[in-house]
């Protein structure tokens, strides 16, 4: 559905995009992920095609945007933020005034429109004035915009910021419902547990640069290609640490910050439910008394996390994320 | 598809009908409580003030009569009209499109169907809804005006609201394509104010001798033409007829505001281009050459207000030199191309550049020259061939100026960075065109002989052109003896060898954008640069890990 390749776009002397290169599936949902700066929002803006790229070649359905722009700019629905609304206007007065500005047929419209009133689940507002909205709402309103001539690519910039958790939970709900829909959705966020629920794919950006690009697993897989474990024993850990140091497989062992807890990295190799039985089997004839065994999967937190820089993170930095992450997250 | 854009096309004026931002702007104006306060300031103060004239008029004794009734009630309408029509649609124009360009709104508009011409013209139109529809209640003053002896009765009339539209329409294009200058709808709106009140303060700016074309170009003819009774005539001098101005200025009203308009589509369009473009800026000065020159005359009837017994062409001639100048002077900075579009198309290769992505030097020479070539060419016409060799010099001064301008200008664009190189152009040029007049002044405290002391003055453009259009009237000599051609000569040496020299420059910085756009190629998401390693920087702006010594993206390095 959307191939860029080689995208640069200089402000000045300033990098904001560098050597950015996508490929994304038709009707899949590509989370784009990166701390802020990072040069997100005018990647989006690039593949909106609202701005030119300093150099590089964007293709949207087969078509290169630059050589097509009035093609392909109604295949596409571009959420930006910020954002604002004709605010002397009712909801559905703004959304009948897109809907014949994208020219839907005139028998068409108000179906449309009702159906995108649906979608973003604001029928109830309908006849209030865009400018009486909480941001919330009004983002709602934008979500409804963008879809009221029904395109087939949706690059929302930070939908979700500024929503409550409920409604961010919500908002997923709907972009989920999108993709099931057909629809390619990009979605750039910072915050991580908001894309990870439905984004096939993700590209992590910095300093303008694509750090990894794909689906989820295989970035894991590629960056370390080892499990994380955590091993909870009754009593002390040294013995089941030096016991465990010795399993071939295991490549690094260390106690836990809690007690009696063991983190360990293990290659399970093809099949990791016999590895981590013969794990504890080991620690049990050795006499180790084992409460638990877990596998922890890693997430897209812990992906960006191991990404993305040091210096932009840092150490107190990162602890600092983590918390704001945790804290802005869905309860 | 209505009748009107089956034959006219979308995106043109009269295709109204399919344009929903006319449509809903004219709802949301009904609900805009400033158009709602402005109609009734408007028919308070026109009728209002109407209703108590008419009183006084019918009281006894006071005296008021219908001549002085009419010629009063006339002019307090024009007036407001004016106002509404040449300060408050223009300033509201201006301040739409930045609004919507400051509210990102008018992102949103670009992504949908409608063409960036549509755009502009719907925020045209809807500019002028709710004055013309104010306006029209004012009809039975204005009819009240068509009675009055003092103002010319019927065609006075016509020939003031003539002038009016056009000043209008002048006065709100141009508005609207300034508005793309600011980033704030309240700045494009002052901005635009304050410029269109500069432009109408410098209403008798034409009558400046050897200015009178600026009446036809600018917005302020129109404003005095319907003044009558041989104070502030405005005509123009069209063929060896004595005409009112308006009859010149209406089509040029309507050719400008097709040029600015097209400008201002280009910015809707991309903010990254140019306003005008080059075919839109060489329309513009084949306009203006065309009206300067069919004004040229230098029979004595045409300069009435003068006291010249006989009119000698250099004078005229210097003046249509420096207009020209001026009106080319926008072109001249705006055409040159700034960094960005070059490497954007360069970095397209071997797809070929767009026509907005080249420098192309000598195609921006050709487009200055020739309406200063035509210029010439058509004052020599009405002129005795003796004045044919200062009128071509004063071409040739102006179209070498024009070129430095557009060098220079490309020079600052291809060198430096946004905001400096606008700043740094303008500093440039200003050195160029006053600096050789603080020279002057220098040397003019110096013993040196007189040659020397005007060769500085000669260097100033505006001087240059004088020297050379004048050069063989009466008056034309210089205080040194020279013959002021040579002099312009001087002038005009400079120039070439600037322009040569600021061409090898482009040339220079062309190639270094060359290899610029060489570099910018794909930067794989790869594991050279794992957690936290993208710490070093090339010369050329790439980040790259700091496991390598060199950067890997670059292959000259």
């Amino acid at each position: 559905m959307l191939e860029a390749r080689g995208i640069w776009r200089y402000f000045g002397a300033l990098p904001a995009v560098q050597g950015l290169d996508m490929a994304i599936e038709r009707g899949s949902a590509y989370g784009f992920i990166g701390p802020n700066g990072a040069g997100k929002s005018t990647t989006l803006r690039i593949l909106a095609t609202l701005d030119p790229p300093t150099a590089g070649t964007i293709t949207i359905d087969g078509f290169d945007s630059h050589r097509h722009l009035t093609t392909v700019r109604p295949l596409i629905g571009f959420m930006p933020d910020p954002f604002e609304l004709y605010e002397d206007l009712t909801v559905v007065e703004h959304l009948e005034f897109f809907a014949q500005a994208y020219e839907v047929p005139r028998h068409q419209r108000k179906t449309r429109v009702d159906a995108a009133l649906e979608l973003a689940r604001i029928r109830e507002y309908r006849t209030s004035r865009c400018g009486t909205l909480s941001k919330g709402w009004k983002q709602r309103v934008l979500l409804a915009q963008t879809l009221v001539h029904d395109p087939k690519l949706l690059l929302l910039d930070e939908p979700a910021s500024g929503l409550d958790p409920a409604a961010r939970i919500e908002f997923r709900l709907v972009i989920r419902a999108l993709r099931d829909l057909g629809k390619t959705v990009i979605v750039s966020s910072h915050i991580l547990t908001e894309l990870a629920d439905f984004c096939d794919s993700v590209g992590i950006i910095e300093h303008g640069r694509m750090l990894v690009s794909g689906k989820i697993d295989d970035i894991l897989q590629r960056l370390d290609p080892t499990t994380r474990l955590e091993i909870e024993v009754q009593g002390d850990t040294a013995p089941a640490i030096e016991l465990l140091l010795r399993i071939p497989g295991l490549v690094s062992v260390k106690k836990g910050e809690a007690a009696g807890i063991i983190e360990a990295r293990a290659r399970l190799g093809e099949d990791p439910v016999s590895a981590r039985v013969e794990i504890v089997s080991a620690l049990v004839a050795a006499g180790v008394k084992v409460a638990a065994l877990t596998a922890r999967r890693e997430n897209i937190e812990d992906l960006f996390l191991r990404v993305a820089s040091e210096q932009a993170t840092g150490a107190n930095a990162r602890k600092e994320l983590i918390g704001r992450l945790r804290e802005k997250g869905p309860a | 598809m209505n009748i009107l854009t089956r034959r006219f096309g979308t995106g043109s004026l009269l295709d109204l009908a399919n344009n929903p931002l006319v449509e809903w702007t004219a709802r949301r104006a009904r609900r805009d409580p400033r158009s709602v306060g402005f109609a009734v300031i408007y028919l308070i103060a026109v009728h209002g003030v109407t209703a108590i004239a008419l009183t006084l008029m019918a009281a006894p004794g006071f005296g008021l009569k219908w001549r002085e009734f009419s010629f009063f009630v006339h002019f307090l309408t024009w007036a407001a009209n004016a106002f509404l029509f040449g300060l408050w649609v223009p300033t509201r124009f201006a301040q739409a499109l930045g609004t919507e360009r400051e509210r990102k709104t008018l992102d949103f508009l670009r992504m949908t169907r409608i063409p960036a011409r549509k755009i502009c013209i719907g925020a045209l139109v809807s500019a002028y809804m709710v004055p013309v529809a104010v306006s029209l209640t004012s009809i039975p003053e204005i009819l009240v005006g068509c009675m009055s002896e003092d103002v010319g009765y019927v065609l006075g009339v016509v020939e003031g609201y003539t002038g009016l539209v056009s000043t209008s329409l002048i006065a709100t294009t141009f508005a609207g394509l300034i508005s793309f200058i600011p980033k704030k709808g309240n700045q494009a709106a002052g901005g635009a104010f304050l410029i269109l009140i500069v432009l109408l303060s410098a209403g008798g700016a034409f009558q400046a001798p050897f200015f009178e074309p600026l009446g036809c170009l600018g917005p302020w003819g129109g404003l005095v033409s319907e003044v009558k009774d041989g104070r502030v005539p405005f005509v123009v001098k069209l063929c060896g007829e004595k005409l009112p101005g308006v009859i010149l200025q209406f089509p040029l009203a309507v050719a400008l505001a097709h040029i600015f308009l097209t400008g201002t589509t280009r910015r809707i369009e991309s903010e990254t281009t140019g306003f005008l473009g080059l075919s839109a800026g060489l329309k513009l000065g084949v306009l203006v050459t065309l009206v300067l020159a069919v004004t040229f005359s230098t029979s004595p009837a045409s300069h009435e207000g003068y006291y010249w017994s006989q009119i000698e062409p250099g004078g005229p001639m210097a003046g249509r030199f420096m207009i020209l100048l001026l009106a080319l002077f926008p072109l001249a900075a705006d055409t040159a191309i700034h960094r960005e579009e070059v490497v954007r198309g360069l970095a397209r290769a071997p797809e070929p550049p767009d026509a907005d992505e080249q420098v192309a030097p000598w195609r921006s020479v050709f487009a200055l020259t020739l309406p200063c070539i035509l210029l010439a060419s058509l004052i020599t016409f009405g002129v005795e061939p003796v004045y044919a060799v200062p009128a071509f010099v004063a071409a040739a001064v102006t179209a070498s100026t024009l070129v430095v301008v557009h060098f220079t200008f490309q020079v600052s664009r291809l060198y430096f960075s946004q905001p400096v190189r606008g700043v740094m152009a303008n500093f440039v040029l200003g050195g160029f065109f006053f600096l050789p007049l603080l020279g002057a002044w220098g040397t003019g405290l110096l013993p040196l002989p007189a040659w020397v002391k005007e060769i500085p003055t000669m260097l100033c453009p505006f001087v240059a052109i004088f020297t050379a259009a004048t050069a063989r009237d009466r008056s034309g000599v210089a205080a040194s003896g020279i013959d002021p051609i040579a002099l312009s000569f001087v002038a005009l040496l400079v120039n070439v060898l600037a322009a040569f020299g600021l061409h090898a420059l482009i040339r220079e910085l062309m190639g270094r954008a060359r290899e610029f756009a060489a570099t910018l190629t794909v930067l794989p998401a790869d594991a050279f640069a794992p957690a936290g390693k993208l710490n070093k920087k090339c010369a050329n702006g790439h980040l790259f890990s700091e496991m390598w010594e060199k950067c890997p993206h670059c292959p000259a390095t």
